[in-house]
């Protein structure tokens, strides 16, 4: 680590840091600093992230007793809508590539910037209008079809605005596409001398491996929700039954983009958790080599299995199959990563600082998500749980367990080094508990609920019920809360919080080389990589 | 590591003109994939119903003119060839060639843009557009041969909507192109814009056989 | 870059055999060859497509990178077109 004390943050010879580039408001619209457009994203994701947080807490409020109480069955449809479309679109998807890729991805291959700055700029104003027609539907009356949009509802039946909500998700998807774009094209071509693909970071090869998908998959949601919407304007025949059209191609497209999607909203997570596990068990990985294949096969393998969706469908059971045992496929890669993980605690020096917290939280939801895929994934089980709250608890305990921990280890494990503040570790260690605790509390109940076959989408239900879904609702209050404490001491360390130095915590890694926060430039001089990827000797060295 | 050529300074995240350049073809290349899925998306739902209905759909199919689709596939192609000379004078430093060359382009791509234009008329003429008031002449269900019109209009569409595009691109660098923003050493721009223009062709390469041509000998295409 | 990567010359050669491969097109769309139309068909499209992609599109010198792009994105096409057409081939099949 003597190169990291070369650099003061105080007098690094790069500049000023980038937060003090520019203070007029123009300063930050019109940037092209990869670091400011990452700031971009996060306070407008944290916006998003707040209104699908409340429908959610709306959703768990009117579940709270069996029959309906807050909101009409129209009220809640639109409420789950809002709530998915939000969360998945606005959120989930563009979350740890857009905030911590465009952050990170430059400064881990020892660059100056993305490889192509003005489009990366071009890309948040993309998510914001996508996002502002997001908003516009709640404001106009709701979208009420489902995140899923599914045909002939979406496209012939529904008197809501399918219309603009698929506009808003067609437009996000491009913004996407030209952060996946930067990313590869950064990595592909601008890494510090010294830096091969062998000695990239894990959370590297997870962004490469989610870009691979953003790229290919994206694009095809895209024509389909435009098809949608033109059918929907028009009244041409592309799905719709009435003339012989064909719902099911519907499902097909848009699963060949969902089901990836899972993985762009899991992928960056696994290179998350990577990343944090090696810091706090003061170990190299174990397996390198293996968890970025995995990665990348887990993006390949990943497009050959959309077809558990639509089990019961009516696709052909042969296709069934073939869909069911491929998606088996893909626990392989997935467990690799956990038992690499696990190799990699064995004998570590493990201490458990937030961003650890968040990580083993993750493993474990992960974990319990990942086995009950397989059971979803099963022809004949699926049968019995296809749309009950099992489904629901599971690509919730994946999707928010997974890819929604792994963004705040993210986010605890690198605001130091993007704000140059260090937030207040006990309280950040209770919400972090809190948040675990809270989750399990409001999912696992709807693992149960499921089993018992409590379908999803309804706002009344049997009261036999009613015990599981108030536990639901009441840990729902605990994970709003280790929600909020963050979003709390995070702004408060930003005033107060002690200067964090250039590496907090003795982190291996390009971006803890330099000054925090960053200069403009990133580095004073483009730094030379000499040592192999996670050269972590035990001891912590700061 | 800056070795800039004759005074081209490279964007400050690249070390070098060459870098930047190999890297934007790199990116360009991405996108062009990105856009592929989408046609390719189009052509997987159409495949599906030539599976499903393969009677109306050929019979649908005979109702789209041969003569429109050879014309605008060969002036399409003519127009791809005139962007590959105007990179390769641009690539000689012949800039005012270059700049020429684009402008036939640009002028081919207005006349494909016109015949879609005839053609999509005489087909909403002849009540085959596929909404509502659709009037179909043939013997095969009509309700399956709408769906086969709302693909050709669509497949058609969106590639309309790409050579707009195409078109629009290659008016911007135009202008650079004679005022030397572009040059020998560095054209990354130009050559993107080239290379989405060879895009919006090879679609069409596909486009054609497969709405046009297909079951012109009477037997199951 | 030195140069022009491809001449003037091969850019005409390559329309001159775009073209003769388009009147083939024709031509096979109206010859009796009953179900080989469409590979026919699909043969005589990829064919051309090699052509612009390796002369306008200048990938007869492209990069490898270039090529890991247009592989991956085809292997991807072939997924999504085979995959979601042999559920539509199956479904009549009673088991
Ligand atoms: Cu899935």
């Amino acid at each position: 680590m003597d190169d990291t004390r070369e650099t003061d943050p105080a007098e690094g010879d790069a500049g000023p840091n980038y937060l003090r580039a520019g203070y007029s408001i123009r300063s930050w619209l019109l940037t092209t600093d990869h670091k400011r457009i990452a700031i971009l994203y996060l306070v407008s994701l944290t916006v998003m992230f707040l209104v699908g947080g409340a429908a959610a807490v709306l959703l768990r409020l009117e579940l709270i007793s069996s029959e309906a109480s807050l909101v009409s069955g129209d009220g809640y449809n639109k409420l789950f809508t809002l709530h998915g479309v939000i969360m998945i679109f606005f959120f989930l998807v563009p979350s740890i590539p857009a905030v911590f890729g465009n952050f990170l991805i430059p400064m881990m291959v020892g660059a100056r910037d993305m490889a192509f700055p003005r489009i990366n700029l071009a890309s948040w104003y993309l998510y914001m209008t996508g996002a502002i027609l997001g908003i516009a539907i709640i404001v106009g009356g709701g979208v009420d079809t489902g995140w899923t949009f599914y045909t002939p509802y979406s496209s012939t039946y529904a008197n809501t605005h399918v219309i603009l909500a698929v506009a808003g998700v067609f437009i996000a998807g491009f913004s996407s596409i030209f952060t996946g774009l930067n990313i590869v094209a950064t990595v592909y071509a601008m890494r510090a001398p010294g830096l091969g693909w062998g000695r990239l970071p894990l959370f590297v090869w997870s962004l490469l491996a989610t870009s691979l998908i953003i790229l290919l998959a994206t694009p095809v949601l895209a024509i389909t929700l435009a098809l949608v919407a033109v059918e929907r304007a028009t009244g041409i025949g592309i799905f719709d039954p009435g003339l012989g059209g064909d719902p099911v191609l519907f499902q097909h497209l848009f699963w060949f983009y969902s089901h990836p999607a899972v993985y762009i909203m899991i992928l960056p997570s696994l290179g998350v958790v990577s990343e944090i596990v090696a810091c706090f068990a003061r170990k190299r990985i174990y397996g390198y080599p293996f968890m970025a294949g995995a990665s990348i096969a887990i993006a390949i393998l990943g497009f050959f299995v959309w077809g558990h969706h639509m089990f019961v469908s009516g696709q052909s059971v042969y296709a069934g199959i073939v869909f069911s045992f491929l998606s088996f496929l893909v626990a392989v890669p997935s467990a690799v990563k956990v038992f690499n993980w696990i190799a990699t605690l064995h004998r570590g020096q493990i201490s458990f600082e937030t961003p650890m917290l968040y990580a083993f939280g993750f493993i474990g939801l992960f974990v319990v998500g990942g086995l009950t895929g397989l059971f979803t994934a099963t022809i004949a089980v699926n049968v019995h749980i296809h749309d009950t709250y099992f489904v629901v608890a599971h690509f919730h305990y994946i999707m928010v367990g997974g890819a929604l921990m792994g963004y705040l280890g993210a986010l605890h494990f690198w605001w130091p080094k993007i704000m140059g503040r260090l937030y207040p570790e006990r309280l950040a260690r209770w919400s972090a508990i809190f948040v675990f605790l809270g989750f399990n509390l409001t999912f696992f109940p709807q693992f149960l609920l499921g089993y018992q076959g409590m379908p999803r989408r309804y706002h009344v239900y049997p009261q036999e019920f009613e015990l599981l879904n108030v536990f639901s609702s009441g840990g729902a209050i605990f994970l709003g809360l280790g929600y909020l404490l963050p979003a709390i001491y995070l702004t408060w360390s930003l005033k107060y919080g002690r200067a964090a130095g250039p590496n907090p915590w003795g982190a291996t890694g390009l971006e803890w080389t330099t000054a925090s926060p960053p200069p403009s430039e990133n580095f004073a001089r483009t730094p030379r990589v000499t040592e192999p990827v996670y050269n972590y000797t035990g001891e912590r060295q700061s | 590591m800056s070795h800039g050529h004759k005074g081209v300074a490279p964007a400050h995240q690249f070390e070098s003109v060459e870098q930047q350049q190999r890297v934007a073809r790199f990116g360009m290349w991405m996108f062009l994939i990105s856009e592929t899925m989408i046609f390719g998306a189009l052509f997987t739902g159409y495949a599906v119903y030539w599976t499903l209905y393969p009677e109306a759909f050929q019979e649908a199919a005979q109702f789209l003119d041969v003569t429109y689709g050879t014309v605008m596939t060969v002036v399409l192609l003519v127009s791809s060839t005139t962007v590959a000379l105007a990179i390769t004078a641009l690539e000689g430093d012949r800039r005012r060639l270059a700049a020429g060359l684009f402008g036939v382009t640009i002028a081919l791509g207005l006349v494909f843009f016109v015949l879609k234009i005839i053609e999509y008329a005489e087909k909403i003429g002849d009540g085959l557009l596929p909404t509502r008031g659709f009037e179909y002449p043939g013997a095969e269900s009509a309700d399956q041969a709408q769906v086969f019109f709302s693909w050709y209009f669509v497949i058609t569409g969106t590639h309309a909507v790409h050579l707009i595009v195409g078109l629009a691109a290659i008016g911007f660098v135009i202008w650079p192109i004679l005022r030397g923003t572009y040059h020998a050493k560095y054209f990354s721009p130009v050559e993107g814009t080239g290379l989405y223009w060879h895009l919006v062709d090879v679609i069409w390469i596909f486009v054609f056989p497969l709405l046009y041509l297909m079951g012109r000998a009477g037997g199951m295409g | 870059m030195s140069g022009p990567r491809e001449g003037f010359v091969s850019a005409f050669v390559v329309l001159a055999l775009l073209l003769v491969l388009t009147v083939l097109t024709v031509v096979a769309a109206y010859a009796p060859i009953g179900v080989f139309h469409v590979p026919v068909a699909l043969a005589l499209a990829g064919l051309k497509s090699i052509l612009v992609v390796l002369y306008y599109m200048h990938m007869r010198h492209g990069r490898s990178s270039d090529w890991v792009v247009i592989g991956t994105g085809l292997l991807l096409l072939a997924v999504l077109i085979g995959m979601i057409l042999s559920d539509v081939v199956t479904r009549g099949w009673s088991g």
